[in-house]
């Protein structure tokens, strides 16, 4: 009766241990991939961030025109400026457009961004889902023409390709204000 | 069984602690990007801030080139140098700054140039109203010179700097006609690199500016016309620095001129509301060999000297001359000339003049300001043309 009992509750011992060894093999695996994902999300936000407070503050440099913001919506920002500093004047424009053939995500929120230069666009699948510019007047008030433009918050977030076990995105959000000197000082 | 049921815990300890170590490093990787991307937006704090701590230096010593080496700063460091350099022939700093805040770096480079030239001066003579009567016969020469004088003439004859000069004439005017066969000559700037024009009659259209851009307005007082904080001109000519001097009535001028003490510094002509005419009833000279910055005004900005000579015909002034109103221009001048009334005269002929030049020299124009424009109160903008700045 004794070994019978002994059967029996290592038996149930067993089978727990071998139920938490599982568990913790779901939850090992599942955390390796969250922090994995995150790593991922913060480095492409990093890298877009890095790229926009670059381009975004030389708006304007060597520009002739008082308003070389060409296009500036949401969604949506042409300038001119000679972003690689060789004396010609460059076309750049950001927005925002689905994901097509090509790229692709599991994520449905995903969005490509795209870096026009000089008319040659690349698309960028950075895990976007928003993306938003709001420009601002010299008192700080939303401004309403392109020529009122004076300094731009721009916001977006960045999601995993990948949910967690739970169906969870990382997610990072990134804003900032951006200040092109061009607007700040007088160039003569 | 013993054995294996410490095999078993050895095992998973092993595993969770490599799970551990994997996700361990995958959190630093993290944390490690973000404090990079700050390292970035810190080191690009610095560098502004090195940038504005050296323009505020330089607008305090404008001989100042001694820069930054490792300077610390909000926990990285910056290293800044000044060059001076020419840039289309005109003297300009370069700033050159790189900063530092743990691996990360930004670099940029700013060029300034003193504000030497007014921004009244658009050409030889820049006037707001018409200047077909005013110019006369007269030789107009937008070319650039330096201070030296070839020939006394007549027409005087100065030394040319090649591609640099502006317009002969500028005028808020719409339309320009040269009735009494003035020589205008100038630099079109339009083409690259820019292009001499000798004076010549009939004119090149190109040496001349009608309905000249002032986005602010053409200048009303000859502080603005300057650049400079309202009321500096006459403050300064009341100190006296560098000879200058305050004038309130014509009989003042003339003892000047019967003294033969040339005029220099800043020359403020502060001309009463109630006599705004310096006509014929005096001598209506300057003295020989005067030079500087020359205001004629009256707060009304009625001031009109009509009819302005030396004692000595050949005589040429150095220098910025700015007047309300002025007709017979009966000198050389070596600099620019200034007229701020729309009101030029219109309705009377200046013959007679054709032994006269007006010759635009920005040397001369910078020799005069430059003494001054350090003193001009505030900021670094006030005394500099930020020309670029760029950020790598």
């Amino acid at each position: 009766m004794a070994a019978f009992l002994d059967v029996i509750g290592s038996f149930v011992l067993g089978g727990m241990i071998l139920i938490m060894s599982t568990k913790l093999n779901f939850v090992m695996s599942d955390n390796s991939q969250q922090s994995n994902m995150e790593l991922a999300t913060q480095e492409n936000c990093v890298v877009v961030s890095r790229m926009l407070e670059v381009d975004l503050s030389k708006i304007g440099y060597r520009s002739s025109s008082a308003a070389p913001i060409k296009i500036g919506d949401s969604t949506n920002i042409k300038f001119y400026a000679d972003i690689d500093d060789n004396g010609t004047v460059d076309s750049v424009s950001y927005f925002t457009g689905p994901m097509t053939a090509g790229y692709a995500s599991i994520n449905p929120r995903h969005k490509l961004l795209y870096r026009s230069w000089n008319n040659t666009t690349i698309a960028m699948n950075v895990g976007l889902t928003r993306f938003k510019i709001t420009y601002y007047d010299s008192v700080g008030a939303q401004a309403a023409q392109l020529n009122e433009i004076r300094s731009m918050k721009v916001s977006m977030d960045v999601e995993s390709v990948l949910p967690s076990v739970d169906t969870v995105y990382s997610i990072v959000h990134w804003e900032q204000y951006i200040n092109p000197k061009f607007f700040r000082y007088t160039f003569n | 069984m013993g054995k294996l049921s410490l095999l078993l815990v050895v095992s998973l300890a092993v595993v969770f602690g490599i799970h551990s170590w994997t996700v361990d490093q995958r959190e630093n990787a993290v944390v490690e990007n973000y404090v990079n991307y700050n390292s970035k937006a810190v080191a690009r704090n610095i560098n502004n801030s090195t940038m504005h701590m050296a323009l505020k230096m330089l607008s305090d010593s404008s001989t100042w080139r001694t820069g930054y080496a490792s300077l610390p700063m909000f926990g990285g460091t910056s290293s800044l140098s000044l060059n001076d350099t020419i840039i289309n022939l005109k003297k300009n700093i370069i700033l050159k700054c790189v900063s530092v805040c743990n691996r990360d770096t930004i670099s940029s480079r700013l060029i300034i140039q003193q504000k030497l030239i007014p921004p009244v001066v658009h050409a030889a003579i820049t006037a707001f109203g018409p200047l077909d009567r005013t110019i006369s016969d007269m030789y107009i020469d937008g070319q650039d010179h330096t201070d030296v004088i070839l020939s006394t003439g007549p027409p005087a004859q100065y030394q040319k700097v090649a591609g640099a000069g502006y317009f002969g004439i500028s005028t808020g005017a719409p339309t320009f006609v040269n009735t009494q066969n003035g020589y205008i000559g100038g630099t079109d700037r339009t083409v690259t690199p820019w292009v001499d024009i000798a004076p010549a009659f009939p004119n090149d259209p190109k040496v001349i500016e009608t309905s000249s851009p002032w986005p602010n307005g053409f200048p009303k007082t000859p502080d603005e016309a300057m650049g400079w904080p309202e009321g500096m001109l006459k403050s300064l000519a009341q100190s006296g620095i560098n000879g200058s001097r305050y004038i309130t009535t014509e009989a003042q001028m003339d003892s000047l001129v019967l003294g033969n003490h040339p005029l220099a510094g800043i020359t403020y002509v502060d001309v009463s509301p109630a006599d705004t005419q310096w006509e014929y009833d005096h001598n209506n000279k300057i003295p020989d060999n005067s030079g500087g910055i020359f205001v004629f005004h009256c707060d009304t900005k009625t001031a009109f000297w009509d009819k302005i000579s030396f004692p000595t015909s050949s005589g040429t002034f150095k220098g910025i001359m700015i007047f309300d109103k002025v007709f017979h221009i009966h000198i050389n001048i070596l600099g620019a000339l200034a007229i701020l009334t729309p009101n030029t005269v219109t309705d009377r002929n200046c013959p007679g003049n054709k032994d006269k030049t007006v010759a635009l020299s920005t040397k001369v124009i910078e020799q005069n300001t430059g003494v001054h424009v350090p003193k001009i109160p505030g900021g670094w903008e006030q005394k500099f043309i930020l020309k670029s700045w760029y950020e790598n």
